[in-house]
């Protein structure tokens, strides 16, 4: 089963709740270690995304993705803004003219938005950020694309290797942002954007298969 | 005209410096943008992509190009990030500077009003931006050291404060150069509290002109496969102080406070005693004839050589020479200390230092310069950086410069007559680590030199060897060879051409002054025992006969763990036979009747050597180390093997196996010894038989095996750090897993219980040789569950024998038993110790 652009809304506004309800717990990730601000960022992003995507019904799949992006850029206010806004605008021109979601489609935009996330934060695996989830992610939808899964078996398996990336951050030495300041002191707490992170990919496997 | 956009987290900043730049170039016609906060307000801090846009757009005049200044984080990722949906018309033309935000944007703003700079210049000049604070606070813009555009991607960084006294002088930063070269991973270094850098991290010398103090921060940048192993090995080095005993002692004997002084002399304060007419540096009466000791010149006129092939080889083999020499110890005197083994350590690392070493052959091949001319141009050159330096206690390394320096140079053949000085009291300009070890094999009475300070190598070592040293350069100037001499090291004082009366008086106080001196060492030399009367043999860990001079001092009972493995590291080929006879024979005429335990080589894991050609190991610490090498090495073991019975014929000896998981490695490497004893009473030549072989227990398997090992073995040795690791399965250093080393968790020490009960019952010694055995605190843990035996290194057996004086061994018995085996964690331990 291939997500149509419908689902692609859904999955998008569903992150705007997301954010809010979640606020306070990515707040308290992101208060020892961060600016105690990417609660508050990404549900006034995605509040911006929701409002974007009700004011123009007629976007396309991809068209959705850049408007996502945009807001996010426009409202966010942390790094997490440009870097969220760059994923979101790479898979969306990723995924030009795409009218229904399937795995192969779903592999392109992952591809091309993971390698935005790396070229604009400069971060590799293992540096305690969101890229940490990324890349594994990306990795498991092109594999499971090669395999020909369906989109719910594919975003399962996302959400799953996901959720074991953000939880490994727990154990790394942040190396890029604002909680490589702390260098070893960063041990001992989950990455903040890392969790977002599979917030987002958790959705995105309830929405969108 | 060229545009500058200011992005900052806050808007009011990026605005103020828009200002500022405006108000110092007043009448020029300026175009600044800024962007800053979020949702465009002022109260709001972050950046906005789409706000840095407009302020680009607002600015471009569409041919010139805009400059943008960045505070940090986000602002970055939000500059590149609009100059990326700007798109084709603006690509090439905008550049995000890495400047600091006001000086930075200050210094565009000049360059721009002051005419027609292309973007690339500007970007130039905005670099610069820092270097006239820099200067004016005396603070050296980044003195010009190769530093190729980094691939930053790749780069990964830290930050320390250095706590150790006096920072990054010579001995910590050669354990630095040590600890990055034994990585693949480029490495820079830099200071940021004084602008400098970036240095090379395996350039001692470059390292030392970062002048990094006590209390100021380093930076520290690995690129390459195994840069995060390098940087938690340089943390966990700096975390540590660069602690061993060693660095404790020579710093508490020179505090930073003692280092100013007029003249550029530094007082000793811990001397004590009047100001006499010179400085008292290393304590002491000598009395004795002057003799005038001149070095050879290093002021070598540049040559031309018209084989540069020859003069190379020539080099080549007086600096192997030379090194080979520091690091085999045999520069050293017969009663080394820690403190002059690791000067030299650091001389051998500074002879290997690039911009010596590396950059003296280059000048013989590139510039045809003869192997002297080129070599003592490069040490001239180093010698005045170093005596350049601001931090007296860096410039007094200029003379480890020199003293590497005329040692290659008379290892070149420079004409040079060795001074006999004798039993004298030498008198020289300045004085080298090397010139104090020849002048106390000669028996000399005491150094009177023109300039010298409390801190300098040649001081530390003279007062480690008991030889008085006085800093007087007024006297220094009118001493003629055969003037009578008395040098006060207590009070400075140089008294020249006594009367007979006074020549006496100062002949006793010298003779009282030895005769204290020995009191001293003597007393530190009783054999130690428990309340209830058992004897603890408390032992010293030994790397190289340079460590054994200070077993006299320590008291320590003999040598409970010899690492061999020092004789195979730092060289390009195995040791030979002759080798190993050379390194047994030094350490068992150090030891004399003291017992020695070796320890066959224990290469591999953390201890690679390049010729055994070890095959790729992901995991090393799990791969073939120690006995599991011997059989794929089985020249090498019997070449040890050998040496060894042979160079311990009539003394005390036994042998230790290290990284033992099976009883049959014991009786493998057993049956090799009965071989090699078989061969040897065949030729006839005299060794020692039998030889006791005992077990390193480090693995579970071997604490699991112990009761079967015990059958064979002659005693078991526990080395706690492996163990640890083992039992515990994480990886010592800084890593993660770290946090769950720890040698009192109950694991190790109910695996320590189960390896004495099994030694109990074979009736064999057990003996504990980890870092865990060093400190006292565990002392009534370790001797509760029936270790006999302690070896640590020296510095820390006098504290383990007075702690052992104050135990009841009987009573400690039951009650480690019963913490050990109803404690569940590593606190209940500690708390109990600590509650004794």
């Amino acid at each position: 089963m291939a997500a149509d652009k419908e689902k692609v809304v859904a999955w998008l506004r569903a992150l705007a709740t997301l954010y809010e309800e979640q606020r306070t717990y990515l707040t308290e990730l992101d208060s020892p270690i961060g600016d105690a601000d990417h609660g508050a960022n990404l549900a006034r992003g995605f509040a911006a995304v929701a409002a974007a995507i009700d004011q123009n019904p007629s976007l396309d799949i991809s068209e959705l993705l850049k408007a996502t992006g945009m807001a996010l850029i426009k409202n966010v206010g942390g790094a997490s803004g440009p870097l969220y806004g760059t994923w979101f605008l790479r898979a969306s021109a990723a995924l030009a003219g795409c009218e229904r979601l399937d795995t192969r489609e779903l592999a392109k935009a992952f591809a091309a938005g993971t390698a935005g996330l790396q070229q604009r934060g400069k971060a590799e695996l293992g540096d305690k950020t969101l890229v940490d989830v990324w890349i594994v992610v990306t990795r498991a939808v092109e594999e499971s694309a090669a395999r020909g899964d369906d989109l719910a078996t594919c975003l399962a398996a996302a959400s799953q290797v996901a959720k074991r990336a953000m939880e490994a951050t727990t154990a790394l030495e942040a190396r890029k942002g604002r909680a490589s300041f702390l260098g070893p002191r960063s041990v001992g707490h989950q990455d903040p954007g890392a969790t977002s992170s599979y917030l987002l990919i958790e959705a995105a496997r309830r929405w969108l298969s | 005209m060229t545009g500058i956009v200011i992005v900052s987290h806050s808007r009011q900043l990026a605005r103020a410096v828009k200002d500022l730049a405006e108000a110092m170039n007043p009448g020029a016609r300026l175009q600044i943008g800024y962007a800053g906060g979020a949702l465009g307000r002022d109260d709001a801090f972050g950046t906005d992509v789409t706000d840095v846009m407009a302020a680009i757009e607002s600015v471009y005049d569409g041919s010139n190009g805009v400059l943008v200044f960045v505070d940090l984080g986000s602002a970055i990722l939000s500059a590149e990030m609009a100059i990326e949906l700007l798109g084709e018309s603006y690509a090439g033309k905008v550049c995000i500077s890495a400047a600091p935000l006001v000086e930075g944007a200050l210094g565009a703003a000049v360059g721009v009003s002051g005419g027609h700079l292309e973007l690339e210049a500007l970007l130039a000049e905005a670099r610069q931006a820092l270097r006239p604070k820099q200067q004016h606070l005396g603070e050296q813009p980044s003195p010009v050291l190769k530093s190729p555009p980094a691939d930053h991607s790749r780069t990964q960084s830290r930050e320390f404060v250095l706590t150790n006294p006096h920072g990054l002088h010579a001995r910590p930063a050669a354990r630095l150069v040590r600890c990055i070269s034994s990585f693949t991973s480029e490495c820079e270094l830099e200071g940021p509290s004084k602008g400098k850098g970036p240095a090379s991290g395996r350039s001692l010398s470059q390292l030392l002109c970062l002048e990094i103090g006590q209390g100021q921060r380093l930076r520290v940048s690995a690129r390459g496969d195994d840069a995060a192993a390098l940087l938690n090995a340089v943390e966990a080095l700096l975390q540590s102080d660069f602690a061993d005993a060693t660095a404790g002692t020579l710093t508490r004997d020179a505090p930073a406070t003692a280092r100013e002084s007029a003249g550029g002399f530094a007082l000793a304060p811990d001397i004590g005693g009047a100001p006499g007419n010179g400085i008292a540096l290393a304590p002491g009466i000598g009395v004795g004839p002057a003799c005038w000791l001149h070095s050879p010149s290093l002021d070598v006129p540049n040559v031309s050589s018209d084989d540069p092939e020859r003069e190379e080889q020539l080099l080549r083999r007086a600096l192997d020479d030379v090194l080979g020499a520091l690091l085999s110890g045999k520069s050293q005197s017969r009663s080394a200390r820690d403190e002059e083994r690791e000067i030299f350590a650091a001389h051998a690392v500074l002879i290997r230092d690039p911009d010596l070493w590396d950059a003296a052959l280059a000048s013989v091949r590139e510039r045809s310069l003869t192997a002297e001319s080129a070599w003592c141009e490069r040490v001239r050159a180093l010698i005045a950086r170093h005596e350049a330096l601001l931090d007296p206690y860096l410039r007094a390394r200029a003379l480890d410069v020199k003293d590497v320096g005329t040692r290659v140079l008379l290892a070149l053949g420079a004409p040079h007559e060795a001074p006999e000085v004798g039993a004298a009291i030498a008198v020289a300009d300045e004085l080298t680590p090397s010139d104090v070890l020849m002048l106390e094999a000669q028996g000399v009475q005491g150094i009177l030199v023109a300039e010298g300070s409390a801190t300098s190598h040649a001081t530390i070592l003279a007062r480690g060897l008991g030889v008085p040293v006085v800093a007087a350069p007024a006297t220094v100037a009118s001493v003629r060879t055969g003037d009578w001499l008395v040098v006060d090291g207590f009070s400075g004082d140089v008294i020249r051409n006594p009367d007979e009366t006074t020549l006496e008086s100062h002949r006793a106080r010298r003779h009282a002054w030895l005769d204290r001196e020995r009191a001293l060492r003597e007393s530190a030399q009783r054999p130690v025992r428990t309340l209830d009367d058992q004897v603890v043999a408390v032992l010293a860990n030994v790397a190289a006969p340079p460590d054994c001079a200070s077993l006299a001092d320590s008291g320590a009972d003999g040598i409970g763990l010899l690492r061999t493995e020092a004789l195979f590291l730092h060289r390009r080929s195995p040791p030979t036979l002759e080798d190993h006879l050379g390194y047994f024979e030094a350490i068992f005429a150090a030891a004399g009747e003291l017992p020695v335990t070796v320890r066959s080589f224990d290469l591999g894991a953390d201890k690679p050597a390049a010729y055994l050609q070890q095959p790729h190991e992901d995991n090393p610490l799990l791969g073939a180390r120690g006995i599991r090498l011997y059989e794929r090495h089985a020249a090498l073991f019997n070449t040890q093997i050998e040496a060894l019975l042979r160079a311990s014929n009539g003394r005390r000896a036994e042998l230790l196996l290290p990284m033992i998981t099976k009883p049959s490695e014991l009786s493998w490497a057993r049956q090799r010894l009965l071989e090699i004893h078989d061969r040897l009473e065949g030729e006839g030549v005299a060794h020692r038989w039998p030889m006791p072989c005992g077990v390193m227990i480090e693995t579970p398997a071997s604490v699991l095996m112990a009761p079967e090992l015990a059958r064979d073995a002659a005693f078991f040795s526990i080395g706690t750090n492996d163990l640890t690791a083992y039992v515990l399965a994480a990886e010592r250093g800084t890593g993660p897993a770290n946090a769950f080393i720890d040698p009192l968790d109950p694991a190790v020490l109910r695996a320590i219980a189960r390896v004495t009960e099994a030694a109990a019952a074979a009736g064999i010694p057990v003996c504990v040789c980890g870092e865990m055995a060093a400190d006292p605190a565990h002392l009534p843990l370790l001797l509760g569950l029936g270790v006999t035996q302690i070896s640590a290194h020296p510095g820390a057996i006098p504290a383990l024998k007075a702690k052992i004086r104050t135990l009841w061994q009987g009573a400690l018995r039951n009650e480690m038993r019963a913490l050990v085996t109803s404690a569940i964690d590593a606190a209940t331990i500690r708390r109990r110790l600590a509650q004794r």
